[in-house]
């Protein structure tokens, strides 16, 4: 063996942490990423919109344009298999085949051109190849052994590659003097913070040798507590500095953990394992339910979200989701009882997560609203109607499925919808105006002048009422 | 045996992450597409364009073409980014919306280092399938 050979390997096969750290790891990595993936279903009303599409790599687009539909179930499964990774079921196969979905997914079209879900992409490749399912069953027993894995190191050389690129992309002279920084900093006291000490052209320096030290210094093992430091102080600023980035801060947070002082992690674990230790009996009660009620379980939470989730194709993606946890229930390695918990837990995952954010109306707000400007009136009029479902109270869904009525002739109905746009708060202007609009059809100028007059009563902004009133004849 | 393969994939991928992001300065051709390229935050990423895209249907004159009736807005804001490559697959699928017309493009950009420009192809880009 050469020197070289045995620098090579000593630098890749080198590297061992404790299992703890790569547990803390997984869990907030993972943890994040279910989470970033779930928030991404709003997006997904963009993809095959109008049936036009344009992916990463050329041959993509000869697989056709991706669909909306796709991208939820897609999504979905993400999700569902990030929270599962972070519950720690069947670990090692579902990284690979979130690594090949999530992959899928950003390839498939430059809709999403996040340079961070690209780095997301890169490290759920690396991560594949991570023991991580060695580390979780370490995590059972009193020691916190060091677990050697080139792939972590790997994982730590994709960082101080993706900080070397960044500073090099930062030595230019729009950056350097502070103008391009200056012009996407948005939030107010950190502007007047920068203003009042280095100024922007000095933080732009500052943070292109920020990221230049960092690239450097993630190399060396040694500077790990440095970066650490460093790297957690550059992260919380960009999340406080207000930047369009998603949850591209805490991902990096979470990472970060990574470079932390391994005696603090360590300690950090045995004081949870102590904790944990108070509940194994349940653990014990668990591993003693029988695998058909396990089985039982598992499709349970799989019917569940069939039933709560009001994406579409959202079905779709609850029965793979349910085989998928089947087939991780009966493969031969790994307790039933830990899968069986894990599954219903990542299921619990997307419910709540469903149940806690607006993603479904902004989902069907979005379609709504792309299918009504690229003139879809099915969809359109789908959409509408899930919002009224999901929202009773959104008074624009009224209106325009009120325009649609109008459009088929439907004048009842349309008077109906609009009837119930008026009564929500704040009042728009826009279903009287309709209203109006359907009188003067049938022939009826007082009754929209009737209409409009109500519109100038109760809405603030009524100057589109008045405008409108102005054009109705004042006889027949 | 088995380090021997793994070094081999840490050779490519490592080769890989050093190659994409040397092709954004050695031979990418629009500044503006900065994938792969890891340059977050970057002057390029902050040039304001507007795409303009022109249907000629024979005797009938020239006529703009309203971008909201035929692309999602996340595509139209991607075009506004300069990205050179939407703009011209923007350009081929409005001549598969519309058969028999000719389709021009104009791009007019406003970078933060610079002066505003106009790019625009004078050829009809259903035949060239080229936008310049």
């Amino acid at each position: 063996m050469t020197p070289l050979e045995r620098t090579w390997n000593r630098f890749w096969f080198g590297l061992a942490v404790p299992a703890s750290k790569l547990n803390l790891l997984r869990i907030l990595f993972f943890g994040v990423l279910a989470v970033d993936v779930f928030l991404e279903l709003e997006h997904a009303p963009r993809y095959g919109a109008g049936g036009f599409n344009v992916s990463h790599i050329p041959w993509l687009d000869g697989l056709g344009t991706p669909s909306r539909l796709t991208i939820v179930v897609l999504l979905l499964l993400q999700s569902y298999l990030a929270a599962r990774v972070v519950f720690g079921v069947a670990v090692t196969s579902s990284v690979r085949v979130l690594a090949l979905l999530y992959g899928i997914t950003y390839l498939c079209s430059q809709l999403d051109s996040y340079q961070h879900h690209y780095l997301v992409l890169l490290l759920l490749v690396i991560a594949s190849f991570v023991p991580w399912e060695r580390a979780r069953s370490e995590a059972e027993g009193a020691a916190d052994p060091a677990i050697p894995s080139w792939a972590l190191r790997l994982f730590t050389i994709q960082l101080a590659l993706v900080y070397l690129w960044a500073a090099i992309a930062k030595m230019h002279p729009a950056w350097l003097d502070g103008s391009t920084l200056e012009a996407q900093m948005s939030v107010p006291w950190v502007r007047d913070a920068i203003a009042g000490t280095v100024d922007f052209g000095g933080m732009a320096w500052l943070i292109m040798l920020t990221e230049l030290g960092l690239a450097i210094a993630i190399v060396f093992r040694a500077a790990w507590p440095v970066v650490w430091v460093i790297g957690v102080g550059l992260h919380l600023s960009i999340e406080m500095a207000g930047f369009k980035i998603g949850l591209f801060s805490y991902f990096m947070l979470g990472i970060y953990m990574l470079f932390a002082p391994d005696r603090w992690i360590t300690a950090g674990a045995r004081v949870l394992r102590r904790g944990w230790a108070r509940a194994r009996p349940i653990g014990e009660a668990i591993a003693r339910v029988p695998r058909p009620a396990l089985a039982a379980v598992c499709a349970g939470a799989a019917l569940a979200l069939v039933a709560s989730l009001p994406f579409e194709a959202s079905g779709v993606a609850a029965v793979l989701i349910g085989l998928a946890g089947a087939l991780a229930l009966w493969w031969p390695a790994g307790s039933a009882a830990r899968v069986a918990l894990g599954h219903t837990l990542a299921c619990v995952f997307l419910l709540a997560g469903h149940l806690a954010s607006d993603q479904a109306f902004d989902y069907y707000k979005y379609l709504a609203g792309t299918s009504r400007r690229l003139d879809d009136p099915d969809t359109m009029k789908m959409a509408y109607q899930r919002l009224n479902e999901l929202a009773p109270d959104y008074g624009p869904a009224y209106y325009h499925l009120g325009n649609v009525a109008r459009k088929d002739g439907d004048a009842a109905e349309a008077l109906a919808l609009y009837q119930r746009a008026q009564e929500r708060e704040p009042p728009d202007p826009r279903p009287f105006i309709g209203a109006a609009q359907v009188h003067l059809d049938q022939g009826d100028p007082a009754a929209a002048r009737a209409i409009l007059a109500t519109c100038i009563e109760r809405v603030p902004d009524a100057r589109s009422c008045r405008a409108a009133l102005s054009r109705v004849p004042r006889s027949r | 045996m088995a380090s021997r393969r793994i070094s081999l994939f840490i050779a490519v991928f490592l080769a890989l992450q050093l190659a994409l992001p040397t092709s954004y300065y050695a031979c990418r051709e629009d500044e503006y597409d900065e994938r792969f390229a890891w340059r977050m935050f970057s002057p390029e990423r902050m040039v304001e364009c507007d795409p303009r895209f022109w249907l000629h249907q024979g005797g009938r004159g020239r006529q703009r073409v309203d971008l909201n009736r035929a692309f999602h807005q996340a595509w139209i804001r991607t075009a506004q980014r300069g990205r050179v490559e939407v703009v011209r697959r923007m350009a081929l699928e409005l001549c598969a919306l519309n058969p028999g017309s000719e389709v021009r493009v104009e791009l007019i950009c406003d970078p933060i280092d610079g002066e505003p420009y106009q790019r625009s192809a004078d050829d009809d880009v259903c035949v060239t399938g080229e936008i310049w």
